[in-house]
């Protein structure tokens, strides 16, 4: 709590200060401020332990050991969030792209509202800090739309993600007693378990911003049906890829350059990004991977080619469309293996696995009977995320066609659905982050 | 805004009237919504059964030996303590198990519970899992002596009322029975409609179980050891496989002891036993080569405080059987006498607290195979 509140003072004051000053090198001085302090906590807190230990292995590879161990730290709430929300404001305010708040109470609640607090979306001040100002009135349809959401967002996570992850829990904590197909079906669990996850908060998320008059930044765009991984990326926890897109990827340079720089940014942009998820080698390799995955598609310039939703106007995809989907997904897919695991060691020996003769074998796991019935939950979910694609969020206008009793019968179903078919309660994943 | 309340609320109508359905099976059954404080304090018999709150007996065990004048003895470990009964001592006794999961809790257990109500021996239960390396338990959060206290959930979540009207539905409950008088006190849904629960003594029943186990009923969820053994074949749900011990373990049940000592409480631990199918498939098996290292390990560190250690992970005890087994790794009372009857034949300190011919008075006159008392 005196965390956040030293960072929302510090940010507040910095701001100000940048408006006021004239002279470049002493603005870029207080902005370095920010950004150091900002970034000091972060890493302190979620990185310290890390270094301490990869520095102590690196030393006694070397034949010295040293002898001083990590710190007991407990990692504050939403701190990778809060701390980019409002290292956003300062930037912003440097570029002179914003002009800095005078209203503390509105910058507190900005930095610290409470739907998307520890877990996002990154919320930019330019959207979300205008809104503080205004005077709110109820919008009936705005409300209705903000609950519909959030429905939709409780059945992602309890249905979809809780349902999942018993399943991808079950297989990956006992990976070594299970063959390549068992572990590549963890992964597929994983896949919908993280996606459920976490787009599922970003939905309860945005319905409730909505509930009190507030619109927050689209987190998720159906990231599964992407044709390219490049796509991908842009549907995929948008408010995290665009803030390091426009913070760190283009003042790097960006896709500008020789070839040198663009593989340079590339990997510093994935690599930074798997680094943010977590203190852990799983997590930079992670990101490694994607930049491996994306790299051919920038250096080929085909990294815009699928802006729209795929199968625009149409029901089906074409073959060509529903080959991209599934190979692509294939990569997600096989990431998550990496990102879902508890060690490097843990990882390689999945894949390992998944590359050997027991891939031929039939699944078998304890709760195979839940997984099936999870598989037919996904498939529902998937069914409608599909129908729904071209909105803001599947269920957004779903059924609007439908005489009113049938759109309310299927609210019933999705409540039911969620009470009878929920999984085990399980934390949101993105709360460690 | 009213007319978004209001038809949210029209909205609402239907689920919630589904959802008073379990909420009243739950209150009236006294699964929920209901306090245990006062029964405990009183002397009244009761049966205390939960089917779906289940944690809520740590907290019964903490106040049972909170609230009530000091014990001689207690039993003291998971729920393989539990048939350890009052009639089978001439002191003072009372079961405090299934409190404790790891070595790690039997220290603040103790710690938890005010120190002029501590016995002057504690019989204790050394489940195997406790000690293989590959078992999880140790790596949770060390438990704080408030743990048990805390316990107690006055509330239902979802997750119990999703159970509940499942089980409902299921008609594994039926609404009468929940609703049914009884002459005795009986709390929570598994006393009601199953008889199963704990007693005053801290120990607990079977209940409607026993009476299947009597008829060989195929509808047990253990029959024939089926279900334990599933468990040992994907070395799952405490048969993880392993073959080192957790030496983490070990150290941690040398601070209890010592912490014992200290106190002056003799401890008197064991290995509980397995049906021999059980014990056979996990000698089999070759993956759990911890199990066979127990012994060697732990011996010496209770010997040390000068502590007895007992071995009954081999059921072959005079008088004893797989027939008087509740389940793969649950012995009935029949076999809990049968281990005091060995122990004090072979010079245990528990002469303290029974006698043979107290124990052997009481086999004489038992209920059934699984049942040595009719209360």
């Amino acid at each position: 709590m005196s965390l956040i509140l030293f960072s929302t003072l510090v940010d507040f004051i910095i701001a100000s200060l940048l408006d006021k000053e004239e002279n470049q090198a002493r603005r870029r001085l207080i902005l370095w401020i920010s950004i150091t302090i900002n970034l000091g906590f972060l890493g302190f807190f979620k990185y310290f332990n890390f270094f301490i230990t990869n520095f102590k292995s690196a030393f006694s590879f070397f034949g010295s050991q040293l002898d001083f161990g990590g710190l007991e730290i407990v990692l504050p709430v939403g701190i990778s969030f809060y701390s980019f929300q409002t290292l956003s404001y300062t930037i912003d305010v440097y570029r002179r792209k914003l002009a800095p708040t005078h209203d503390f109470i509105a910058f507190s609640a900005f930095v610290s509202f409470f739907p998307q607090l520890v877990a996002g979306p990154i919320e930019r001040a330019s959207n979300l800090l205008p809104q503080f100002y205004k005077k709110r009135q109820f919008d009936y349809s705005h409300a209705v739309g903000g609950l519909r959401q959030v429905l939709w967002g409780l059945f992602k996570k309890i249905v979809i993600a809780d349902n999942c992850s018993e399943v991808a829990n079950q297989i990956f904590n006992h990976s070594d007693q299970y063959g390549g197909s068992t572990i590549l079906l963890g992964a597929l669990f994983f896949t919908f378990q993280i996606y459920g996850d976490f787009s599922g908060y970003s939905d309860i998320a945005l319905g409730t911003s909505r509930l009190f008059g507030f619109s927050l930044m689209r987190n998720f765009a159906f990231p599964y049906f992407s044709r390219d991984i490049a796509e991908f990326w842009r549907r995929w926890h948008i408010s995290l890829s665009t803030w390091f897109r426009d913070y760190l990827y283009i003042p790097l340079g960006g896709s500008q350059g020789n070839m040198v720089s663009k593989i340079r940014n590339t990997f510093i942009i994935f690599l930074v990004s798997g680094f943010w998820h977590g203190a852990n080698w799983t997590f930079l390799f992670w990101g490694l991977l994607n930049a491996i995955y994306f790299l051919p598609l920038l250096l080929a310039n085909r990294n815009r080619t699928n802006l729209h939703p795929v199968a625009e106007g149409r029901v089906f995809p074409s073959i060509k469309e529903l080959f991209q989907m599934l190979s692509t997904f294939g990569m997600v897919v096989f990431a998550w293996i990496f990102f879902r695991a508890s060690s490097l060691d843990h990882a390689l020996q999945c894949v390992k696995k998944i590359f050997s003769m027991s891939m031929f074998s039939l699944p078998r796991f304890e709760g195979l009977s839940h997984g099936i019935l999870t598989l037919g939950l996904i498939a529902f979910f998937m069914l409608l995320e599909w129908l729904g694609r071209e909105r803001q969020y599947a269920l957004s206008h779903f059924g609007f066609r439908w005489p009113k009793v049938l759109r309310y019968g299927f609210y019933y179903l999705l409540l039911f659905t969620i009470f009878w078919f929920g999984g085990k309660e399980q934390e949101f994943i993105y709360f460690q982050f | 805004m009213k007319k978004f309340i209001v038809r949210l609320v029209v909205f609402l109508l239907l689920p919630a009237l589904l959802m008073s359905v379990p909420l009243a099976a739950l209150y009236f059954s006294g699964e929920c919504l209901t306090k245990i404080d006062d029964q405990i304090a009183a002397n009244n018999k009761y049966l205390i059964g939960y089917a779906y709150q289940e944690s809520n007996y740590k907290y019964l065990k903490w106040k049972g030996l909170e609230s009530k004048p000091r014990k001689d003895i207690w039993a003291l470990g998971s729920s393989r303590v539990l048939q350890f009964r009052e009639g089978m001592f001439s002191s003072s006794f009372y079961n405090a198990g299934f409190t404790i999961e790891s070595i790690g809790d039997f220290k603040p257990f103790l710690e938890g519970i005010n120190s002029s109500k501590y016995p002057k021996t504690i019989i204790i239960s050394l489940d195997q899992w406790m000690f293989n390396a590959n078992w999880d338990a140790l790596e949770k959060p060390q438990k704080s002596k408030e743990f048990w206290k805390n316990s107690f959930d006055f509330l239902p979540t979802m997750g119990i009322l999703k159970m509940t009207l499942k089980d409902i539905f299921k008609r594994k409950y039926s609404i009468s029975a929940v609703f049914q008088h009884h002459e005795s006190i009986k709390i929570g849904l598994q006393a009601r409609v199953n008889d199963r629960g704990f007693r005053n003594d801290g120990s607990m029943t079977e209940g409607n179980d026993i009476q299947k186990l009597l008829k060989n009923d195929p509808s047990l969820e253990d029959y024939g050891f089926r279900n334990t053994l599933n468990r040992i074949e994907l070395g799952t749900s405490r048969f993880e496989t392993g073959d080192t011990l957790n030496t983490k373990s070990l150290v941690l049940l040398d601070e209890f002891l010592t912490f014992c000592v200290k106190n002056n409480i003799e401890v008197i631990a064991f290995l509980p036993p397995f049906a021999e199918p059980v014990d056979k498939a996990l000698q089999t098996s070759g993956k759990h080569g911890y199990i066979s290292n127990i012994e060697n390990a732990v011996k010496p560190i209770l010997n040390n405080h000068g502590l007895e250690f007992w071995n009954f992970q081999h059921l072959d005890l005079p008088g004893t059987s797989d027939l008087d087994m509740i389940d793969g790794f649950h012995g009935g009372e029949l076999v809990h006498a049968n281990m005091l009857i060995y122990m004090l034949e072979h010079g245990s300190t528990i002469q303290k607290h029974t006698q043979v011919s107290l124990l052997r008075h009481a086999l004489n006159q038992q209920k059934n195979t699984f049942e040595v008392f009719s209360y």
